[in-house]
This record gives structure tokens, sequence and C-alpha cells, in this order.
């Protein structure tokens, strides 16, 4: 029922991206429940679960490039926006990376 | 050598092969002025610091009697005084296995292009690392450098300063224009606020104009700090990415252009529309 709510107002979120926060906030919930509708809604399959790599250089904190699985994620990834703006440090291995997860809206 | 692309490199010269085997060869073998006109006449496919100023009164070439860097070419194009020179700047350097001290030395092409009441400086960027330069287990750390690219700035405004008065031009109205007309978006952009500055970072390739229209246009009457655009058209007018501190007149091209003419467009259209 609350998660039905939560459809029917998507649009005021970008279904590109939905965190679990912007749930736990909608719907005013804890987040573990907020999380677990998420994950339900993926057994739906009415939300497909992302992974985001986030870069580390604190002036960035950028998602890099998103993914499907971990899986699908290679050793070792290059923030562009880092390089062409002189950083030192652009090229990181993917293990050591923050890896954020969100969801997005099936059509 | 490795400032310039490797594959201007090639067709120059007419060699085949990996990048270190060319340039051994190129430097073993080539006369220095042969290698001097290379880098003279390739200078704007390599990465660059550029400073935009505006000189108070109109130049005249006197004003380069007794310019502190020794010139290499200098030629009279398009209204353009255009002054070469290739500034010797040392690395000190830390190596380990076993602990050693070296000092290497590269000549950083920089240019000057001067017409009327405009001083366009720009400097080819050096590698930060010098890590490729020895073999791995040696762990090249670069501890200072002479003659870096500020102090050589420094050197070239105070020369200007002592004959004239120069300013970095605001190029906020230009580059607003170049987004405004969907010539260039940004993937990373920061601009100023009564009382905050604001960086926005776009997430994997996403464009701010192109997701944030409304705030875009809240933050186009706002001073532009440093912002990475990325060029739109599919033609080869502009260099791909570019890197701009509008509001201090000050550009930073990130990476190897594939024409010559691509960096003095990005300033021409700029300096034209601002």
């Amino acid at each position: 029922m609350l998660f039905q709510k939560y459809l029917n107002s998507i649009s005021e979120l970008n279904p590109e991206k939905i965190y679990v926060e912007n749930v736990r906030s909608f719907l005013h919930i804890p987040s573990t429940l907020a999380k677990f509708i998420c994950e339900m809604a993926v057994v739906d399959n009415v939300f497909q679960s992302k992974i985001g790599i986030v870069c580390p250089n604190t002036d960035c904190r950028r998602i890099i490039k998103s993914y499907n699985k971990l899986t699908d994620i290679p050793n070792e990834i290059e923030c562009e926006i880092c390089e062409h703006t002189e950083h030192e440090h652009f090229i990181f291995n993917t293990e050591k990376l923050e890896k954020i997860k969100y969801y997005k809206l099936n059509k | 050598m490795k400032l310039y692309p490797i594959k201007s490199v090639k067709t120059y010269f007419q060699l085949e092969g990996n990048a270190e085997d060319v340039i051994e060869n190129i430097t073993g073998n080539l006369l220095e002025k042969q290698i001097y006109n290379f880098a003279n006449s390739h200078k704007f496919l390599t990465k660059q610091h550029i400073f935009l100023l505006n000189l108070k009164k109109s130049f005249l070439i006197n004003m380069m009697d007794n310019f502190p860097l020794v010139q290499t070419d200098y030629f009279f194009e398009g209204d353009y005084h255009n002054y070469f020179y290739l500034q010797k700047v040392t690395y000190k350097v830390t190596l380990t296995n076993p602990l050693e001290e070296k000092q290497l030395e590269f000549l950083q092409p920089i240019t000057i292009r001067i017409k009327d009441k405009l001083l366009e400086i720009y400097f080819t960027k050096l590698e930060k690392t010098v890590l490729h330069l020895f073999p791995i287990d040696r762990y090249a750390i670069r501890r200072n450098q002479d003659n870096d690219e500020d102090q050589t700035l420094q050197i070239i405004l105070h020369h200007f300063n002592s004959i004239n008065t120069t300013s970095l031009i605001d190029i906020n109205k230009g580059v607003k224009y170049l987004w405004g007309m969907d010539y260039i978006d940004a993937k990373k952009v920061q601009w100023k606020l009564p009382s905050s500055t604001n960086t926005v970072v776009m997430d994997e390739d996403n464009l701010f104009k192109n997701k944030y229209p409304v705030e875009y246009t809240a933050l186009i009457s706002q001073p532009l700090g440093r912002t990475l655009f990325r060029y739109l058209k599919a033609d080869e007018e502009y260099c791909d990415t570019f890197d701009c501190d509008a509001t201090n007149g000050q550009i930073n091209i990130p990476k190897f252009s594939k024409q010559i003419i691509q960096v003095k467009n990005v300033i021409s259209e700029i300096l034209k529309f601002n």
C-alpha cells in the first residue's frame, strides 16, 4: 500500500536514480524498511538494482560509472573529470572504492 | 617529445614503431633545430594552461626588448605577434634502490600571442610525475623544480607590468554565450552565490544544462569558478574538453588536441563573444 503510494508519485523523483533515502524520506519510514521495500521492488521487477562506483577524491565524489551487478565491475576505473581537472590520482582499483547502491524504475 | 601526441610525432618525422623507440630515434639522430621546428609548429596540439590578459596600453614591438625568456621563434600572423620560447625547467628527483638525487631538465614550450591590448600566454603542460622515466623499482619522487610554470608566469607578468599594466580578463560573458548556444555543456561546474561557492560534479556522462535546465538558468547570472566543459558539436572545431576559470581568465586544455586550430578556436570564440 505504502509502496504503491510511492510509485504513484514517482514523477516527483528521478526514476533513473532512486536511492533508499529518497524512499525513506518520502514515505517517512525507517531506512531498513525503505531498503526492504526497494529490494522487494527488484524481486517484483518494478525496480532494477544498480551499483555506482564513487570517485574517492574528496572534491569529486561523483559516481564515475554504474553497473548492474558486482561481477560487471572492472578491476580498474578512471575518473575522467579528475583527470581533466589535474588531480594527481585519477586511476583507481575498484576493489577499494566506495560503491553506492541505487534503483532504477523499470519501464 | 612526450608532451606531444605520438601520432603527430610519427607523422611529422615519418617514423613508425612504439612511442619509446620513436622518441629515442628522434632525440638520438636528429638535429636540435629539426626538433625545435616540430615543437614550434605543433605546440597547439599539446595539453595547455592558458592565461588571458588585457594590456592597459596598446602593444608596441619594442615592449619585447629585454624580455627575460630566450626567444626561439617569432612571426606575425592575423594581427597577432607570436613569440615562441622553450624554457628550461629543472626537476629535482629522489630515487630509491639505491637512494640517489638526480636533476632532470625539460624544455617547456611557451607561446605568447599579442594583438593590440590583448595578451595570451600559453604554457604546454609538463608531466607532473617522473615515475615513468625510471625503472619501476627505483620509485622516483619529484621533490621540487626550478622555473616552474608559476615562476615563469610571474617573470613574464613582471616584464609586462614594468612597461605596461596587465589585468586578467573576465571571460564569463564569452563562456556563457557558448554555453547558452549549446556549443558546450559542463561536466563539473562551480559558481559563486552571495554566501557560498557551489560546485556540482556530474555523475557518469551527464551534463549540467542538459540535466538541470532550471538550475542552469539560475546560475548563469552568477560568476563562474573553475568549470569543466565538453564540446557538444560533432565537428572538430574546438577541443573536446576544456576546463576554465572564467572569472580569472584561465583555461586548461587537459587533452591533446586533434587539430592545430582547435585551441585557437576556443580562445578566439570566447573572446569574440566576451
